[in-house]
């Protein structure tokens, strides 16, 4: 599916990103943990193609193209979604032109037809059930005045009508409440299928309750310095990520 | 452009006032206007160093002056108006062609007794039009309200009187076709009586490949508790040139809102002076103006507070791209017994590239002690954060840009009151939005 090869990247000349290694085949969920500037949202952000990181060096490739060599739109396009950290709010865009927007640019890309209002409404109305997403916040403008969970939840909804082949969730779980990431974390297990991919971002292993990953990965100084199954998660939820940076810098 | 072109074309200008005065030879109250008003015009017209026009570049306007009324005899084919196309109900059509009414194109609807929608020289002698003519403009004088007062060879007249609900509204269309370099100046007044209410929507449109100019000029009095919306859309083409005074007089309890949408043209100044004369008056100025390439747009406006209790809003959002210039300068003045008055003004600029400019500024002078004002003058660019979500959603650059460009312009177009054009704005705003 993908397959991130020795990438370096930097933001405003300080390198963040530091020859990071990583495939993620069709079918898995990989969880990327790892302290605090480690670089994770970092890779979220060059992934999807924001135009602030520099990359130095590395291939991704996705699919078998080049990742790195599209603009964001492309990117989303060809299935690749991020569920951003921080949704951004956008007055006067209504979600649901906003999204029918989405959806229309990417069935076209793939040559499908585009939706017109009906079958588009009928979309939106399962895929709200999903996430348990009110149906007022579809006609508001996109994130205004959303809470915090509304937002996250807006994020997997929007995963949800768009129907990405690889989803990167950006710590989706911070600010969540225990009953908002159980609701996140089932519309992700909703989605799941052999040909999807998933790539978890979290701090914290509670997500990992939830949304059970195949791979496990700490992320420290910009590389992969462990990847483990599952129980690698419990385990660092334990013994915290010092004993690991320590490990990092010893190698 | 210099002021030797200026001097010596006010040599014409005398001459020509004088061929208007002709439509006139039986109303000496309107030829001593005239007269006035040439006079003010041998002053000269504006030039940059005038603080009042300093990014205005005035010169630009004056040097597209040409001959007023020469061209006006020309014969109009039948004008293609999209936007009158929008209305299914009935509404009172005048349109102007090369600033003369059109007659056969027109219709007035049925209304009360007394309503007068038409031209000056067929106005009833009930109406009495010195007590209105040019005093709101001698008011507030400027060389272009006088220019049009000595060129205009006639002038809309609306008056509703006491009491009386127009059943429909009233769509005046400047539609101006140049062939030549041509000038014209439309004049329009406008009384709205005691507890009357009307709506009314200008718009103004041009064609061909000359300059053309215009030193349009509408005076509007809302008498107690009367209910005006006014609607400006306009639309000129590559080499149009406008000078738009728009003044209003307001009495007690009179609500008031104009609307101004500043679409496109080569170069358009509105000024529009609005005076709150009495108490629990409520106005409103909204206004979008888009400085596209080769574009320069101009809104100066003041909103006087005379009396106590009455309050304003003021919304103006400009977006400025490729090489436009967007000019706002808002005054708003609390005259010392103007207490208790709330006045509130706000304005949003977007700047798309380097090579745009946006003057704002936001003017308060306030002589009173127990009021509430504010003002906020903001410029900045689209939000990149904001277009990366939506690329990052599949939506193309350009697409995201015209999106977040919307957002910002519905604002304005919200407020309009008629559902058609609201629909009609919106798609003329984004074949105008700038690069």
């Amino acid at each position: 599916m993908i397959t991130i090869k020795n990438l370096s990247a930097s933001i405003e000349g300080k390198k963040i990103l530091n020859g990071l290694n990583l495939e993620v085949k069709a079918g898995e969920i990989h969880a990327i943990m790892g302290p605090n500037g480690s670089g994770k949202s970092t890779l979220a952000s060059v992934l999807a193609g924001r135009e602030d990181y520099e990359v130095e060096s590395g291939e991704v490739l996705f699919n078998g193209k080049d990742l790195l060599e599209m603009s964001p739109e492309e990117r989303a396009r060809e299935g690749l979604f991020l569920a951003f950290q921080y949704p951004v709010e956008i007055p006067g865009v209504s979600n649901a032109n906003f999204l029918k927007s989405a959806v229309n640019e990417i069935r076209k890309h793939h040559q499908m037809p585009e939706l017109d209002s009906k079958d588009f409404l009928k979309l939106m109305k399962e895929k709200m059930q999903l996430v348990e997403l009110d149906k007022s916040l579809t006609t508001r403008a996109v994130n205004e005045g959303f809470s915090g969970g509304e937002k996250k939840r807006n994020e997997i909804f929007q995963m949800a009508m768009l129907n990405p082949i690889l989803a990167i969730l950006d710590e989706t779980d911070s600010g969540l409440d225990i009953d908002a990431l159980r609701i996140v974390a089932n519309g992700v297990n909703k989605l799941k299928a052999e040909n999807k991919a998933f790539i978890v971002i979290t701090h914290y292993q509670r997500l990992l309750d939830y949304i059970v990953p195949d791979v496990v990965h700490v992320l420290n100084k910009g590389r992969i310095v462990k990847t483990g199954t599952k129980e690698l998660a419990l385990e660092l939820e334990e013994k915290g990520y010092d004993w690991l940076k320590t490990e990092s810098t010893s190698v | 452009m210099t002021l030797t072109t200026q001097i010596s074309y006010t040599g014409n200008v005398i001459e020509e006032a004088d061929q208007t005065a002709m439509y006139f030879s039986g109303n000496p109250f309107i030829l001593e206007l005239k007269k006035l008003a040439s006079v003010h015009i041998n002053d000269g017209f504006a030039h940059s160093k005038d603080e009042e026009y300093k990014y205005t570049k005035p010169e630009l306007f004056n040097s597209s002056l040409g001959s007023f009324g020469s061209s006006n005899d020309k014969k109009q084919a039948a004008i293609d108006n999209e936007l009158l196309q929008t209305f299914d109900s009935k509404i009172h059509l005048l349109q102007f062609f090369n600033g003369r009414l059109d007659h056969q194109a027109s219709r007035i609807e049925t209304e009360s007794n007394g309503v007068y929608i038409g031209s000056i020289h067929g106005v009833p002698a009930q109406i009495d039009i010195k007590r209105y003519l040019n005093c709101t403009a001698q008011a507030n004088s400027d060389v272009y309200t006088h220019l049009n007062t000595a060129m205009f060879s006639d002038i809309l007249v609306v008056y509703i009187p006491d009491g009386v609900t127009l059943e429909n509204d009233i769509f005046i269309s400047e539609h101006y076709e140049s062939i030549e370099k041509i000038s014209t100046a439309p004049r329009i007044l406008f009384i709205a009586g005691v507890n009357s209410s009307a709506r009314v929507i200008h718009h103004y449109t041009t064609s061909g490949d000359s300059k053309h100019s215009s030193v349009l000029v509408t005076e509007i009095f809302g008498d107690k508790n009367s209910k005006i919306d006014w609607l400006k859309i306009q639309e000129g083409k590559e080499n149009s040139f406008a000078m738009d005074q728009t003044f209003a007089e307001l009495k007690d309890g009179a609500h008031f809102s104009i609307h101004t949408f500043a679409l496109s043209g080569t170069y358009c100044r509105n000024n529009l002076i609005i005076r709150l004369l009495g108490r629990d008056i409520e106005a409103h100025l909204n206004g979008l103006y888009l400085a596209g390439k080769n574009r320069l747009i101009d809104n100066h406006t003041l909103v006087d507070h005379i009396a106590p209790h009455s309050v304003s809003y003021e919304l103006y959002k400009g977006i400025a791209g490729h090489n436009g210039t967007g000019i706002f300068n808002g005054k708003v003045f609390v005259r010392q017994a103007a207490q208790k008055t709330n006045a509130f003004q706000e304005n949003k600029n977007l700047l798309l590239s380097d090579e745009a400019h946006m003057y704002a500024k936001p003017q308060l002078e306030i002589f009173a002690d127990d009021v509430k004002c504010s003002h906020g003058a903001t410029t900045g660019q689209l939000d990149e954060e904001a277009l990366f979500y939506l690329q990052s959603r599949g939506i193309g650059f350009n697409e995201a840009r015209e999106m977040l460009m919307h957002a910002y312009s519905a604002e304005l177009i919200n407020k309009v009151i008629q559902d058609p054009i609201k629909t009609y704005l919106t798609r003329k705003a984004e074949e105008n939005f700038p690069d």
